[in-house]
């Protein structure tokens, strides 16, 4: 089967974003069932991780790269943070040669991400089937605190609007595909992510020299910004930093965090991240607003750490409840303050936690099963588009 | 999923007033009916005000009464979103996805222009006073340093520099620079004239409209229409939905014209569009339509949409066969009838019989054209013999509206806070009722006062009138009105002016068991005619029918 797969971010080694993460996943399941997909890579013209990026991807048939460093207008449609200007620049991207004749290269299926790349659907021929990971509800993700209900309404309508242009659409919140389905998107479909796990031989011990006692791991998506600045506002600095708490903090988000603090440890990119999460002894996840699944949450977890998390950060993990710490981060900041600390004194606590994370991504967000639900959902896709085909010769 | 029905009510911003009732009460009815409820109410609005069950969208921008400027939308970041396209045109292969986008989002590179737009927006105006300005100021400026020179001239060029036909092509030559230059840099009306179904229209609306200086009806009706397209973006509509604007002006009619225009007649919902304000004071006279200026413009606006095609999807009422001869003398278009909606559920039963002391209740804003300023003098004339005996007291509803607008009810509010609060009670002084709070005083009520100016309301309807009449309670009104029509003999008492006011509710205190008894005889009949149910029901009948409308079952 000839795949052309649209990877929107860069050239991020997986745990770089957790999109980037849903996206690998999405190309070892193509690399475990024989399949190698075309892919057309847009970046934001950063080029240091771009033999990482090829040598992991060496597999695959071709990597076609289109740097927005080349087009002004176009940086500056994805630099603006809105539903609208994202759909916008796919729009303004298919104007752009190069991307045209990639995308138009015979396929028999085309993979898109996100529901702002729907415009790119305008270059693709009629004949391939087509699948689109909408991961979440996107257009939320765009919403800040403040947006008027009218605006959550608008961007709502048109993301399900376009969700109707796709053979099938997969979803990794389950809630959020019923939602969907309930607004007339029958082609919904929710796939369960797969999320590496330790090995299972491999020690759920933490090393007994932890390096930080607290991690956070996020790209500079708004809502990580957010959250962990207010963390820091909220928690940290009023309740955790005198009690001499190590917080570390790993990916983009430290670009936009203005944090100066002694305490706190700001760390742009490690080579291991699974190291990372060895030598911490708790996971912390402090997001006030998302959708979808945290895949943060979910990968933490897969590494058998101790999560505490606000309700946004455990969004989707049904039955979830014993295996990690929920707290309203908001209403009692300083209740999470103590549980941390408590948290923090207790060893056998932060074990028993991280030996259920682990039992539960194990038994909910297996590889076997994600294997399964992808194969029926090209299979499904693949018919949709055929019967598609057929209609429109018929008329 | 069920069709949609969308109470549009720009003026709605508080529970003050029968906007919130009108648009509560019908929503609930049209649900009953089978649609899905959808109220839209101006920005102000405060949506916790309606119950959970109905969608509202504080989306519009422009009131009714246009005493200020539009208010600011704050919901859409500078989007612009529009319902002409629909993603089943694009699943059709009739237009790409980026026509889609392009219909749903405003460009950045528009998103900035309008926000600089916005801070420009006053030249528009300013820039319009300065040409008006130089055209009359023009010839005086020139005509000094000329003036030696015209003395010289022949009388011929004199004649011609003075010409009426001079001064017709100056105001044409300006006004089309102003149209291209400064109208292509402001505001809504930029927008319009950039698209090619929209200019030919606007721009005859202007140069109708511009003459008798209503430029900024034209603004108001394009941000009306904005609003409109973002309500519709939002919900989706289709032509199996109904809008109903239960207080309707003219220049609203003008944004839907366009609206329909660009929908198209196969695809536009219904609208039902109720004038409810009247025309003449006093008699109905043709004359007057071009002496005063109101109504010179109304039936302006009329003409403008008559010559730009009428649509088969707006259909006109009112809610009185009087104020409906009134708007078709004036528009030259048919109008219906339509009851009177509101929530008579609300309104209980009470205790049997009177109460004593008599509860003489006024209902409704303290307004000068309801005659609130005639209620100290009432209560000095009864105090006596009426208010000191025990056998009346006073309930009065005294929630202020546009205090500069009526300054007798502001002087009267005064006087009537001096008196004792147990026989002169006044509610609603720190704001609006909720409704809840109003129906109780209606159903407290023993008699109820609409000393209203008889002029102001000879067609126009009372939503006060209508619920105490409902209630069975016996009314005070004025004489050659539409209430005096609707009031059968002996269920209350009819007043030519103050003193005969003062008299009748004397006679009405004075012989108050038989006038409660004729009153409550007419209650039921009253309730059928008059509920949101008919009025739905009425407006999905005429919707049934094909052609012209025919004037519906009309209020007795």
């Amino acid at each position: 089967m000839k795949i052309t797969y649209y990877y929107p971010f860069g050239y991020f080694y997986p745990v770089r974003s957790g999109s980037a993460m849903v996206a690998a996943h999405h190309l070892r399941y193509f690399k475990s069932r024989g399949m190698k997909p075309r892919i057309v890579v847009l970046t934001n013209g950063e080029s240091s991780s771009r033999a990482e990026f090829e040598r992991y991807y060496h597999w695959v048939e071709d990597i076609h790269v289109v740097s927005l460093r080349r087009y002004g207008e176009l940086y500056k449609d994805f630099s603006r943070w809105s539903f609208g200007t994202f759909l916008r620049g796919h729009h303004n991207l298919t104007k752009v040669r190069e991307f045209r004749k990639s995308l138009r290269q015979p396929a028999d299926l085309v993979f898109l991400n996100y529901a702002f790349s729907s415009p790119l659907l305008d270059l693709v021929r009629p004949e391939p089937a087509r699948v689109l990971e909408a991961v979440d509800i996107i257009s939320r993700q765009f919403l800040m605190k403040g947006s008027g209900r009218a605006l959550l309404e608008h961007h709502l309508r048109t993301e399900f609007d376009l969700y109707s242009l796709y053979d099938s659409v997969v979803m990794i919140n389950t809630e959020e595909a019923e939602f969907a389905r309930h607004c007339g998107v029958e082609n919904a479909t929710y796939v369960p992510r797969a999320v590496e796990t330790i090995a299972p031989d491999g020690g759920l011990e933490e090393d007994a020299d932890a390096e930080s006692d607290l991690l956070f791991v996020g790209s500079d998506h708004p809502p990580n910004v957010e959250g962990a600045k207010w963390f820091y506002e909220h928690i940290y600095a009023p309740y955790l930093r005198a009690h001499g708490v190590r917080w570390t903090i790993v990916g983009s988000v430290c670009n936009s965090l203005p944090i100066r603090d002694s305490g706190v440890k700001c760390v742009r990119y490690v080579e291991d991240l699974w190291e990372l999460y060895r030598r911490t002894k708790i996971t912390v996840i402090p997001l006030l607003q998302g959708a979808g699944i945290s895949i943060k949450t979910l990968e933490a977890m897969g590494q058998g750490k101790p999560i505490v998390t606000s309700p946004c950060g455990r969004r989707g993990l049904h039955g979830s409840e014993d295996a990690l710490i929920g707290l309203d981060f908001e209403e009692n900041p300083r209740a999470v303050a103590e549980r941390i600390l408590e948290l923090c004194r207790s060893p056998e606590q932060r074990a028993s936690y991280g030996r259920r994370a682990l039992e539960y991504v194990r038994t909910h967000f297996g590889v076997e099963a994600y294997g399964q639900r992808m194969d029926s959902v090209l299979a499904e896709a693949t018919e949709r588009a055929r019967r598609r085909q057929v209609a429109g010769k018929v008329a | 999923m069920p069709p949609r029905f969308f109470v549009v009510c720009n003026n709605l911003k508080d529970q003050q007033g029968h906007y919130f009732e009108t648009s509560v009460s019908v929503a609930k009815a049209a649900r009953k009916a089978g649609f899905r409820p959808i109220v839209a109410t101006h920005v102000d609005c405060r949506p916790d005000l309606f119950p959970d069950w109905l969608d509202i969208y504080p989306i519009l921008c422009t009131d009714h009464w246009m005493h200020e400027g539009p208010a600011r939308d704050r919901d859409f970041e500078g989007l612009l979103p529009t319902p002409y396209l629909e993603i089943g045109e694009v699943n059709a292969g009739r237009a790409s996805i980026s026509d889609y986008i392009e219909a749903r989002f405003a460009s950045e590179q528009r998103y900035k222009c309008r926000k600089c737009r916005r801070s420009l927006a006053f030249l528009g105006p300013w820039f319009l006073y300065c040409c008006r300005r130089m055209l009359s100021f023009l010839p005086r400026f020139l005509r000094r340093p000329l003036r030696g020179l015209l003395d010289q001239v022949a009388p011929t060029a004199k004649r011609f520099l003075k010409s009426p036909t001079v001064k017709r092509w100056v105001t044409r030559i300006v006004g089309r620079l102003w149209r291209r230059t400064v109208c292509t840099c402001t505001g809504p009306l930029s927008r319009s004239l950039q698209h090619p179904i929209e200019r030919p229209y606007v721009d005859k609306a202007m140069r109708t409209l511009m003459p008798e200086k209503l430029d900024r009806e034209l603004e108001s009706a394009l941000t009306f229409k904005r609003d409109l397209e973002r309500l519709f973006s939002i919900t989706g509509v289709s032509s199996e939905d109904h809008v109903l604007m239960g207080t309707a002006h003219e220049r609203e009619l003008l944004a839907i014209q366009l609206f329909v225009k660009r929908m198209g007649e196969g695809r536009a919902p219904l609208f039902h569009l109720e004038f409810r304000h009247p025309l003449f004071r006093g008699e109905v006279d043709e004359a007057q339509i071009q002496k005063l200026k109101p109504l010179r413009h109304k039936r302006l606006l009329f003409d403008l949409y008559r010559s730009q095609t009428p649509s088969r999807r707006i259909r006109f009422y009112t809610d009185t066969a009087e104020l409906a001869e009134e708007y078709s003398l004036l528009s030259r278009f048919p109008f219906d009838v339509l009851p009177i909606p509101f929530r008579a559920h609300l309104i209980d039963d009470g205790e049997d019989g009177p109460q004593r002391p008599l509860r003489i209740v006024y209902l409704g804003d303290a307004r000068d054209e309801k005659g609130f300023h005639w209620l100290p003098r009432l209560i000095d004339e009864l105090m006596q013999e009426y208010v000191s005996s025990g056998r009346v007291r006073f309930i009065l509803q005294a929630t202020e509206s546009v205090p500069e607008y009526n300054p007798r009810s502001v002087r009267a509010l005064e006087r009537l806070k001096e008196y004792d609060s147990s026989t002169v009670t006044l509610e609603g002084v720190d704001g609006p009722l909720s409704p809840e709070e109003y129906y109780e005083l209606v159903a407290e009520a023993d008699i109820v006062l609409l000393p209203y100016d008889k002029l102001r309301y000879r067609s126009a309807s009372s939503g006060t009138f209508t619920e105490a009449f409902a209630a069975g309670k016996p009314c005070v009104v004025p004489c050659n009105t539409w209430m005096s029509s609707m009031l059968p003999p002996g269920a209350g008492e009819v007043f030519t002016d103050e003193s005969s006011f003062i008299q009748n509710v004397k006679r009405l205190v004075d012989n108050y068991e038989r006038y409660r008894r004729t009153a409550g005889r007419y209650s039921a009949q009253w309730l059928a005619k008059h509920s949101p149910e008919a009025l739905v029901s009425c407006l999905l009948t005429a919707s049934e029918r094909h052609g012209e409308c025919e004037p519906a079952a009309r209020s007795a």
